[in-house]
């Protein structure tokens, strides 16, 4: 593969929380994705419908519309065609299995926990973001702490 | 088994845990201070929810802000802040099931204001 087949994944996160949404949009762009962010579900429809992402990250529980039903309606919209499908992962504080359960049920291709370190959130996403987007441009751990 | 820099002799968790602190400010680098102040501020506004929800009799108030109360302070090291937050969150989702009443968690509120307060001072005189 070459570097011109390489492309910049361009990751959509969902946070109602200032301090979380900063320090995960900071984590995620030192990967070397485009970060887009998302206040809560309904700005994520709005957003999602007109900026195509390659992969959302969903804040589970955010007042309002939480993520479980912004997922389910993301997914409705890509059933009628009106977005892409897109693979969402869910981000939790909660490691009660219902939570992971009804996450699932809603669509969403995995759950990870936020409670972990920095690095370790950034090699869990590093790890499952090579997996499932091989052609995509990630920074090496180097050039993410540089 | 959390670090060590995370425990003293009480089994009750440090107030900061400064390894957990020294890894958001090297991730963050300049942009920390506006991490920091994000989380102080939106905390209290956290703290402040779960107290009116309290007052009001509202166990089902209480548990999102202590929920988001719990996953930030554990970011950003606050630990103390951190295990007040989880225990609440879990009494109060055990309440709004039917299981005990809201007057059991008067003395949770009360040591959550105290413990942010101390976090507050802890970070502020770094």
């Amino acid at each position: 593969m070459t570097n011109a087949d390489k492309k910049a994944l361009t990751v959509m996160l969902v946070e109602d929380d200032r301090t979380q949404r900063t320090l995960i949009s900071e984590i995620v762009s030192r990967l070397g994705c485009t970060v887009v962010t998302a206040v809560d579900g309904k700005e994520a429809l709005i957003r999602i419908a007109q900026e195509p992402c390659d992969l959302v990250l969903m804040d589970i529980e955010m007042p309002g519309m939480d993520g479980t039903k912004t997922a389910r309606m993301m997914t409705a919209m890509a059933g009628r065609g009106e977005i892409s499908a897109i693979p969402i992962i869910a981000l939790t504080g909660s490691s009660r299995n219902l939570m992971r359960e009804n996450c699932r049920a809603a669509g969403m291709e995995e759950v990870m926990m936020k409670a972990s370190t920095p690095g370790e959130w950034s090699a869990a996403l590093y790890e499952l973001l090579n997996r499932w987007f091989p052609k995509a441009t990630l920074a090496t751990p180097h050039e993410r702490t540089a | 088994m959390p670090p060590l820099s995370a425990q003293n002799t009480t089994h009750e968790p440090v107030l900061l845990d400064h390894g957990a602190l020294e890894e958001v400010r090297g991730v963050m680098k300049d942009k920390f201070p506006e991490v920091l102040s994000y989380f102080l501020e939106d905390s209290a506004v956290y703290v402040q929810q779960i107290v009116e929800g309290f007052v009001a009799g509202k166990a089902e108030a209480v548990v999102l802000p202590a929920h988001t109360l719990k996953s930030s302070a554990k970011q950003m090291g606050a630990m103390r802040l951190w295990d007040c937050s989880q225990i609440l969150e879990a009494t109060v989702r055990e309440i709004v099931k039917g299981t005990g009443d809201l007057g059991q968690i008067a003395p949770m509120i009360s040591q959550i204001q105290t413990v942010f307060q101390e976090t507050r001072n802890a970070y502020t005189s770094k």
